[in-house]
This record gives C-alpha cells, sequence and structure tokens, in this order.
C-alpha cells in the first residue's frame, strides 16, 4: 500500500522537482543573480517520504522538491524580506557525482541581494548524531527559542520569537542536519551508517555544500561554516575537503570547540591527559556561585579569569603532570590556592587532583549538581532535571525537540510523516579515527585549509561556564597554529550555547558582524 | 495437568500475543535509544572507543615545524591518492578525475614547468607562493 503510493508519487515529485528547479535556476546555476529568484511562489509541500534514523536505513530515490515560504524581519532597525525553502536536496560524489545522502535544510536567504555578494553560511551542530535543531532554533536564525539561559524557571515551552540578533541581516544561513538525524538520511546502496565517522561525514557535508552551492548559483558567493561542538570538529576536516575539492571558504566559525578529543581530559581515558584546560572554566563556575575568593563582578570576570589562565598553565599544569607519573601531590600551598580560585574544597582537590568536570559539577554544591553545558545552572540533586547528569540540557530539550515539530509543517509549510530526529543513536556507531589516531586530533586540517587559501579566517568562540568543551583548553590547541591575525578568540558569559544567553548573543552578533566584514574585505 | 482444547488456543492466542508485544517492545525500544538512552552529551566518546584510544600510543599535540610537516604529509596523501602516472605527476584531467578542484582551478600557475602535468612539489610551492609557509 505504502509502497504503491510511493512508486506513483515519486516520478510526479520529480517532475515537479525539476520544474522549480528550472524555475529558480532559469536552465543553470549561472544565471541566477539575486537571492532567491523574484518569481519563486510560496508553496506548501508534503513529502510522502519516511525518513528513519537507522543505522541500516537508506532511502531507494532522492526527493528533491521543497516547500517555500516568504516572510519579511526587522534587525538593527532594517526591514529584511526572506524565502525560507525547506526540503532535501541530494550529495554527489566529488568526482563520480553517484548520489550519497538525501540531506534535509532550511535556506534563509534575504530576498533581491546580489548573489555575487552575498555570503551563505552552513550551520550544522555536532554530537555526533545530534540534528542541527539548536543553532537553528537557538542562535541566528531569523526566529529564536526564548530560553533566558541560565534560567530553569522560565516557562516551556519557550516562545519562538522574531530574533533581533538573527545573522540574516548579513549572510544568507542554511540549517542542514546529518546524515540519519533531522530528516537526512543515506541514499541505497549507502546506509545511514557509510557516513557515520569523522572523515566520511566531512566529505558528504563537502558534496552537500558543492550541490547546494551549484544548484542555487552561488559559486560566486562568500562562504562561511558555523559549526557547534562536534560540528568544530566536522568543519576543521570539512574546510580543508572543501578547500582541496576547489571550493574556497571565507571564514569558519567554531562555536565551542573541540578540535582534538585528546586533549580533552573528559573524551580522552589516557592517564597521561591532564584536565588542567578546565580549570579556568571550574573558576568562572565557582565565581558565578559567588564561592572563589576574590569573587569578580561579572565585568571582571574577564580579568579574573585571565588569573586562572596563569594559575593552570603555570601551576596546576606542571604539577598534575607530576601527579599522574608519579601520584604525588604538590607539598606546597597550591591545594587550597586552587580552592580558593574556582571554589571548590581543597579536600576535593586532594581528592580528585586531576579534576574532572563531572566531579566538579557533583561536588561544588553540596545537594546540587551543575550544569555540563552551563555551569551556572544548579539544581538540588533529586529534581528531574538532575536525572540524565546536565540539568541545562534536560531543561531545554523539550522546547527545542516540541518547537521543531511544529514550525517545519506550520510555518514552513513543509510536511512530512516521520519523526524529525533530534538526536540519533549515530554515536555508539560512530568511527572516530582520523589520520591515523583513535581520536580525531582536526588542528592540521585547520592548517591545511589555510596552507590552501591563507586568506581563510577563523572565529572560535567560547562560553566561559562551558564545562563540556572548556575554553581555555580550545585556546591551547587553537594556539598550535601559531601566530596568524585570521585566528581570532572570543568568550563570552555562557555556557556551550552562548547564544541562548540574552546578553551574550547581542556580543556575539556583533563580534560574528565585525568578523563577516573583515572576512569580506580579504 | 493436562490441557484441554481452549487452553491450547489460549497458550497459541498469547504465544501471538507476546510475539506481536516483542516485536513492538524491539521497534520501539530502538526508537527510544535514539531520543531517551542517549541524552545529548556533545561531545562524547563512547566507553568502546575509549577503550580502543587507551590502547593506543598517546599522540602528539604537534605545532611549529611539526605541525607543518604533518600538514605537508596530509597534502602529499591527498596528492598521492590521485596519481596514475606513475612517476609523480599529474595532468589537470587526471586532478579533475581525483576530485582535486584546487588543484585545477590553479593548474596553469602550479604547472611552471609548462609541461601540464604537476608534481607534489609544484603544489606545496605554489601554495607558499600565496602565503601558506609550509616550508
Amino acid at each position: 500500500m505504502t509502497l504503491s503510493i510511493r512508486s506513483k508519487a515519486l516520478p510526479l515529485l520529480f517532475a515537479l522537482s525539476a520544474l522549480l528547479l528550472g524555475g529558480c535556476g532559469g536552465g543553470g546555476g549561472t544565471s541566477a543573480t539575486t537571492s532567491p529568484p523574484p518569481d519563486t511562489p510560496a508553496a506548501a509541500y508534503t513529502d510522502p517520504t519516511v525518513y528513519s534514523s537507522g543505522a541500516g536505513a537508506s532511502v531507494a530515490v532522492a526527493n528533491e522538491a521543497t516547500a517555500v515560504t516568504h516572510f519579511q524581519t526587522m534587525i538593527g532597525g532594517v526591514a529584511i524580506p526572506y524565502t525560507a525553502t525547506t526540503g532535501h536536496l541530494t550529495a554527489n560524489r566529488l568526482a563520480t557525482e553517484a548520489p550519497l545522502a538525501s540531506f534535509f535544510y532550511v535556506a534563509y536567504t534575504a530576498d533581491n541581494k546580489d548573489l555575487t555578494k552575498r555570503p551563505v553560511t552552513f550551520f550544522y551542530n555536532g554530537g555526533p548524531g545530534s540534528s542541527t535543531v539548536w543553532l537553528h532554533l537557538g542562535s541566528f536564525g531569523p526566529k529564536r527559542l526564548a530560553a533566558s539561559a541560565p534560567s530553569t524557571t522560565t516557562a516551556v515551552p519557550f516562545p519562538l520569537v522574531d530574533n533581533a540578533e538573527s545573522l540574516l541581516d548579513v549572510s544568507d544561513l542554511v540549517f542542514v542536519d546529518a546524515v540519519g538525524s533531522g530528516l537526512s538520511q543515506a541514499i541505497a546502496p549507502n546506509i545511514n551508517r557509510s557516513f557515520w565517522g569523522v572523515d566520511a561525514d566531512a566529505a558528504v557535508f563537502r558534496d552537500f555544500v558543492r550541490r547546494y552551492v551549484k544548484v542555487n548559483g552561488r559559486d560566486a558567493s562568500p562562504k562561511f561554516l558555523f559549526g557547534e561542538s562536534y560540528g568544530t570538529t566536522r568543519s576543521a576536516v570539512l574546510a580543508n575537503l572543501l578547500e582541496s575539492a576547489g571550493m574556497s571558504l571565507s571564514g569558519v566559525v567554531l562555536q565551542s570547540s573541540v578540535l582534538n578529543y585528546n586533549t580533552n581530559c573528559e573524551q580522552n581515558p589516557l592517564p597521561a591527559v591532564r584536565c588542567s584546560g578546565f580549570m579556568p572554566s571550574y573558576g568562572a563556575v565557582g565565581a558565578w556561585f559567588s564561592l572563589t575568593t576574590p569573587t569578580p563582578t561579572a565585568a571582571a570576570l574577564p580579568a579574573y579569569v585571565d588569573t586562572l589562565r596563569t594559575l593552570a598553565n603555570n601551576e596546576l599544569d606542571p604539577a598534575q603532570r607530576v601527579f599522574l607519573l608519579f601520584g604525588t601531590l604538590p607539598t606546597n600551598d597550591l591545594l587550597p590556592r586552587l580552592a580558593a580560585a574556582t571554589g571548590i574544597a581543597s579536600s576535593r582537590w586532594q581528592a580528585q587532583f586531576n579534576m574532572t568536570p563531572s566531579y566538579f559539577q557533583t561536588y561544588l554544591v553540596a545537594g546540587q549538581l551543575i550544569g555540563r553545558y552551563d555551569g551556572r545552572v544548579s539544581v538540588p540533586v533529586s529534581s528531574p532535571l538532575a536525572s540524565e547528569g546536565d540539568p541545562s540540557s534536560t531543561f531545554i530539550t523539550p522546547s527545542f525537540v516540541s518547537t521543531i515539530a511544529s514550525y517545519l509543517p506550520n510555518t514552513l509549510k513543509y510536511t512530512n510523516p516521520s519523526n524529525y530526529t533530534t538526536l540519533s543513536n549515530a554515536i555508539n556507531f560512530w568511527d572516530f579515527t582520523h589520520d591515523g589516531l583513535s581520536l580525531p586530533d582536526t588542528i592540521p586540517d585547520l592548517a591545511a585549509a589555510f596552507a590552501h587559501n591563507p586568506k581563510l579566517k577563523v572565529l572560535s568562540l567560547n562560553g566561559y561556564h562551558d564545562l563540556a568543551t572548556p575554553f581555555h583548553q580550545t585556546e591551547i590547541d587553537v594556539a598550535r597554529l601559531g601566530v596568524n591575525p585570521n585566528v581570532q578568540n572570543k568568550f563570552y558569559s555562557g555556557g556551550h550555547m552562548t547564544y541562548l544567553d540574552d546578553t551574550s548573543r547581542v556580543q556575539q552578533k556583533a563580534d560574528l558582524a565585525q568578523f563577516y566584514l573583515s572576512a569580506l574585505a580579504q | 495437568m493436562k490441557k484441554t482444547g481452549s487452553d491450547i488456543h489460549l497458550t497459541l492466542v498469547q504465544v501471538v500475543m507476546s510475539a506481536a508485544v516483542a516485536l513492538f517492545w524491539v521497534s520501539t525500544s530502538h526508537a527510544l535509544t535514539a531520543s531517551a538512552d542517549v541524552p545529548l552529551r556533545d561531545p562524547w566518546v563512547p566507553a568502546d572507543t575509549r577503550k580502543a584510544a587507551a590502547a593506543a600510543p598517546a599522540p602528539v599535540a604537534t605545532s611549529g615545524a611539526d605541525l607543518k610537516k604533518q600538514v605537508e604529509l596530509k597534502l602529499k596523501k591527498s596528492f598521492d591518492a590521485a596519481l596514475v602516472n606513475g612517476d609523480g605527476t599529474l595532468s589537470a584531467a587526471q586532478a579533475d578525475a581525483a576530485g582535486l578542484g584546487f588543484v585545477v582551478k590553479h593548474f596553469n600557475e602550479i604547472d611552471q614547468r609548462k609541461l601540464g602535468v604537476v608534481r607534489f612539489e609544484d603544489v606545496t610551492r605554489f601554495m607558499n607562493s600565496r602565503g601558506a609557509r609550509l616550508d
């Protein structure tokens, strides 16, 4: 029954999508000069294809028909009319052009812009196995969920509001889900799992970006990547793959990075991996709860954090090195000074001198669990919000899950019978190996991207209170690239998703606008 | 106790029902695994992968000259994967067939010898001429 409906519908859909594409491109990617073509009519679309996040799943035939909707939003006092395009696009293998995967995406394009100058930015979360719902509905899209981080008392689900800090005044925005997440799926004979590894995933993203650029006439547009968390791992590998394939990037935005899994003591079990890179984050969180001595004001946090960087580099790191080699604790006053600097008791530093973030989350405040994504969140250990180990994640998740399910059909007019997979279990199948290592180190990939394109610009965004991807470890990893004026680090009050903080999002938008300006001036 | 016909009938119904329940459980528990049993912990490394990583030698976080060497090896590996001539050279068509769009795009600048084929060292020389500082 289902099969017969699909087999009848698909050729029709193909004809329809061919018509739509023909109408958009006028018979070739290069003839479209403004985005999107003014004659693109609004059209709801019901995609009958059933998508699955299963490891062995694939679609037999890809469907590229899209829903098109028109909106207008105000950013910085300027009205911006824009078009949202929602649906799937096929990534074809580089060189052979064999179909690999049907990527689900939502593209927001400002109307009537000069495509040769108008940037386009590709957004994706990480996981691996995560859909891009977090960046899509939380960060710099035209609408955002008003989460008011780090509050855990905001009414849920959060309202979806017009985003005054949207990046749409600066760039077109394409939110795309990794294979096996959202509604993205492999095309037979490939299966979702075929793309569940560091290299295969980055390669198929390259092929999606190439296809998007080609179909939408964006060859001349400045191109940017915006990945978060594992998405930064992906971005580093992807940037090099795109440059190698001849597609030059203008900029890469790294939101809360994990560029080298081997230096993150929570992710790498090697006994020699020191947690010193986390300590300044502990201090920022301790300061938030007024447990540090001194306790800096919010405005003085950056200066306070500077003293923590020095303490981590000059004293804690060498002492942890000795501890991990010989099992001996420092005999000087380092333990009480660490207690003063971070707010967690000297006895705790004694009990776990190479202190992991999960230990810090558990023991900073008696009877309370501190958030992993956002260390400013604290709930009683008996709270349902503590049940998954990260109250900051557990609190926000239902709002994102329920809103994407209604936003796609009701606002973007895209309907599909499948569940949108917010998070797949891809991580349990993921091939983490990369360049001969068991866990990826992607600094060489970023360096290789720079070798192809020395004008590339990289902006690393970090949250002071993020206990998942600690800002100090990230700046140490990034510093391996050497002195390079094209690499910038920025720090904000907030957790992993700094953009959920209403003050930090405003600062972040200003920094992003400046970054895009400087990247476009190259 | 001796089973009657209706007992057996009941048992068969139960078997069929429990099979259906089991099937339902398998399909739904798979769906649950995708959402509930794996809360979003990004980044995260599963236990089995951690074990494999722990068994491997400690990786070195390269910088400076060592990182440059690593980058050069990485670039060479991708260049060598495209080689078909056996003499270490690539034509523009061969580079294109291997997806080395960067080489294709800049072929004339890279091919300083004007032989219609380029070597890996021609590519790195071109990169350095643009400011790559690989050497």
